[in-house]
């Protein structure tokens, strides 16, 4: 079983990681910790549920998922986040404003949804299982590890082999010195925002299918855990952010597989809390650190 | 002229008598039409809208006279259910609160209650709501009631040795359910496997269901929301329960929630529930038909027990007349017997702990419906 148990713990561990990718991602660049994330992973999947029920394609719907929920997150950020900045009170007022857009979202949800719990059309996805060496794998397990792949391997190409991801990343150590260098701001907040929100969309989908589940407070779950992924994995570190929510989800697993029942949340969170007082910067943050400073 | 004039200040006067001769008892409904456990405040309220439209046109509290309901959401959420037994309490037209819906909830809404006097009749089962004082009364059976029921059908019918129980940890109601259902089995010899705890609200049961089929269990018994239960349900199944496990569940699963999400994967739930489906006595079935015309939909457990919740009350009331009081109202509540009602047994009855007692129905998933499982 330990094996069993240790496949199901990565593949819920990757989506917590594409979860927290763009919530990691936010926070890397702009110094935001956006608590409406949740509602904007909620919206993509409600966005693919309408399109699947009006007879479209699971891709398409995925694509609109991602679209949905980048607008979603963009618009947050227009709305809630750049007043606010044009102010100079980013910090303590945006986690208000994100709760506040957090809230309105979620109401939004709930009377689309009559709150209901909603669920993916029977037969949207083949239910499809294969054995290998006595391991229980579906079709759907397989396509979610490969969309997290694909998605983080382009995220990664993005941020540190395209010239938008120099902008961001330039933006993000110094927007002063950036936008003297004739970089935007705004192009640059944009571009973060959208694809945060884009990749909470496409978790969104990825969460209504494998759990047969979608519901207007879907999202606050993902949001406690994702909190975990990205101060164990260092705040605004892609690496961490990706190995902690594999982490994460192993130990989640393993937890309720292998402990006393109702003890894996208090154990994450205990794991949490000695790992921060060995390396309070996450796994991955003093290394960050040392990155950014050797670039500088 | 003068004739006219005098006449019509008679026709007035008349008009004003019969006007003050015709009440109002008006009672407000507090339940979850909203949140985690609106699929069972909604269906809820319908039941009830329809008993006051009956009790109404049949002038069951005396000619001209009408039941009033005033409806409102407590979001399955404490702070707003107290809020609104507060409100309520202070307007003296108000002479009961029917709610809130779900235990957490209801034991703050009913301390409020009887805080201000005024009788609060819950939905939840939990016998903690007698303990906040005598104007708390329960809608649902005790849950050894329930679970003795189901228990006995798991150990005589079902023929069930060894079991595996999954529970809902953040819900009182539910966890006693749990515990019950585990006394009573075992005191019959079952042997259990494992007792695992669940969330209301989670979603991924993965690991939980991959550990659960790896014990290649006999029955797993369920203590859950319809929602919840059902994608427990799928992933057990996905992660390779055998198909001749026995799953047994409890009332709250009675919803067409349990379809919505579970679809063919909970044909062959064994569950306990209140109302026969399709209504059973020839009452059940007019209501059954009644309720469909009206909402468009087959009552599942929770429209029949809103419409004889409200019944009760209505009976309550009845009995307090002329002059129905508050305190009236719950000596009267107190003491119903063997009251008519379209679920469980066929009569309602509360016990000296406020506490109902209308016997119980063993259901079956099959084809998609609940149908009375064989005997």
């Amino acid at each position: 079983m330990i094996a069993q148990q240790l496949l199901n713990g990565l593949i819920t561990g990757s989506v917590y990681a594409l979860f927290a990718l763009g919530f990691t991602l936010v926070f890397g660049t702009h110094k935001i910790l956006n608590l409406a994330h949740g509602s904007v992973f909620m919206s993509g999947a409600f966005a693919a549920y309408f399109a699947v029920l009006n007879g479209l394609p699971l891709w398409f719907a995925m694509v609109l998922a991602m679209l949905c929920g980048g607008l979603v997150c963009y618009v947050i950020e227009l709305a809630a986040f750049r007043p606010l900045r044009s102010r100079g009170q980013i910090e303590f007022a945006a986690l208000i404003a994100s709760i506040g857009a957090n809230l309105m979202i979620s109401s939004l949800a709930q009377r689309i949804s009559n709150t209901k719990v909603l669920r993916f059309p029977f037969g949207t996805f083949p239910v499809q299982f294969y054995t290998v060496m006595g391991v229980r794998i579906s079709l759907l397990q397989i396509v979610i590890v490969c969309v997290v792949a694909i998605l983080l391997a382009g995220l990664l190409f993005y941020m540190y082999r395209t010239s938008f991801g120099r902008q961001v990343r330039a933006v993000s150590g110094n927007e002063r010195a950036a936008r003297l260098l004739g970089v935007s701001p705004n192009v640059v907040f944009f571009q973060t925002f959208f694809i945060s929100g884009a990749l909470a969309g496409m978790a969104g989908v990825l969460i209504g299918l494998s759990f047969n589940s979608i519901h207007f407070l879907m999202g606050e779950p993902y949001l406690l855990r994702a909190f975990v992924v990205v101060v164990l994995g260092g705040l605004g570190s892609i690496t961490g952010a990706v190995v902690a929510g594999l982490l994460l989800g192993v130990i989640q697993t393993l937890t309720v597989a292998y402990l006393p029942t109702g003890l894996s949340d208090a154990i994450i969170f205990s794991l949490l809390f000695i790992i921060l007082l060995v390396r309070p910067s996450g796994l991955f943050g003093s290394a960050i650190t040392a990155t950014a400073a050797r670039r500088q | 002229m003068k004739k006219a004039a005098l006449f019509a200040s008679v026709a007035g006067l008349l008009l004003s008598m019969s006007t003050a001769r015709a009440a109002e008892y008006t009672v407000a409904i507090i339940q979850s039409m909203s949140g985690a456990l609106a699929f069972v405040g909604v269906p809820l309220v319908d039941g009830m809208k329809l008993a006051a439209e009956e009790i109404n046109a049949k002038q069951e509290l005396g000619p001209g006279n009408t039941l009033k309901l005033i409806i409102e959401d407590d979001e399955t959420n404490r702070a707003q259910a107290v809020s609104l037994v507060k409100r309520h309490a202070a307007d003296p037209k108000v002479l009961a609160i029917m709610g809130p819906t779900t235990t957490a909830v209801a034991i703050a809404g009913a301390q409020a209650a009887n805080e201000e006097k005024i009788v609060a009749l819950v939905t939840t089962n939990s016998p903690e709501i007698a303990k906040t004082g005598p104007y708390g009364f329960r809608l649902s059976q005790p849950p050894e009631v329930l679970m003795e029921a189901i228990g006995k059908y798991s150990v005589e019918k079902l023929g069930i040795k060894e079991c595996v129980l999954i529970g809902v940890l953040d819900n009182a109601a539910y966890v006693e359910q749990t515990q019950a259902y585990q006394d009573y089995v075992t005191s019959k010899g079952v042997k259990i496997l494992a007792r695992e705890g669940i969330k209301q609200g989670d979603t991924d049961f993965s690991a939980l269901s991959a550990k659960v089929a790896s014990m290649n269990p006999e029955c797993v018994f369920m203590s859950a929301i319809a929602p919840t239960a059902a994608n427990l349900i799928i992933q057990l199944k996905q992660a390779g329960l055998p198909p001749t496990t026995k799953l047994v569940g409890m009332s709250s699963m009675t919803s067409a929630a349990l379809f919505e999400v579970g679809g063919a994967a909970v044909e062959g739930l064994y569950l306990v529930g209140d109302w026969v489906p399709g209504g059973g006595s020839e009452q059940g079935k007019a209501f059954a038909a009644a309720y469909k015309k009206r909402f468009g939909t087959e009552p599942d457990n929770w429209g029949p027990m809103g419409y004889g919740g409200l019944r009760v009350m209505s009976e309550a009331i009845r009995k307090s007349l002329p002059d129905a009081t508050r305190d009236k109202i719950r000596e009267n509540l107190a003491q119903i017997k063997d009251y008519p009602t379209l679920f469980g047994g066929g009569k309602f009855t509360y016990d000296p702990q406020r506490a109902p007692r209308y016997g119980t129905n063993i259901l079956v998933v099959k084809n998609g419906q609940f149908v009375l499982a064989p005997n």
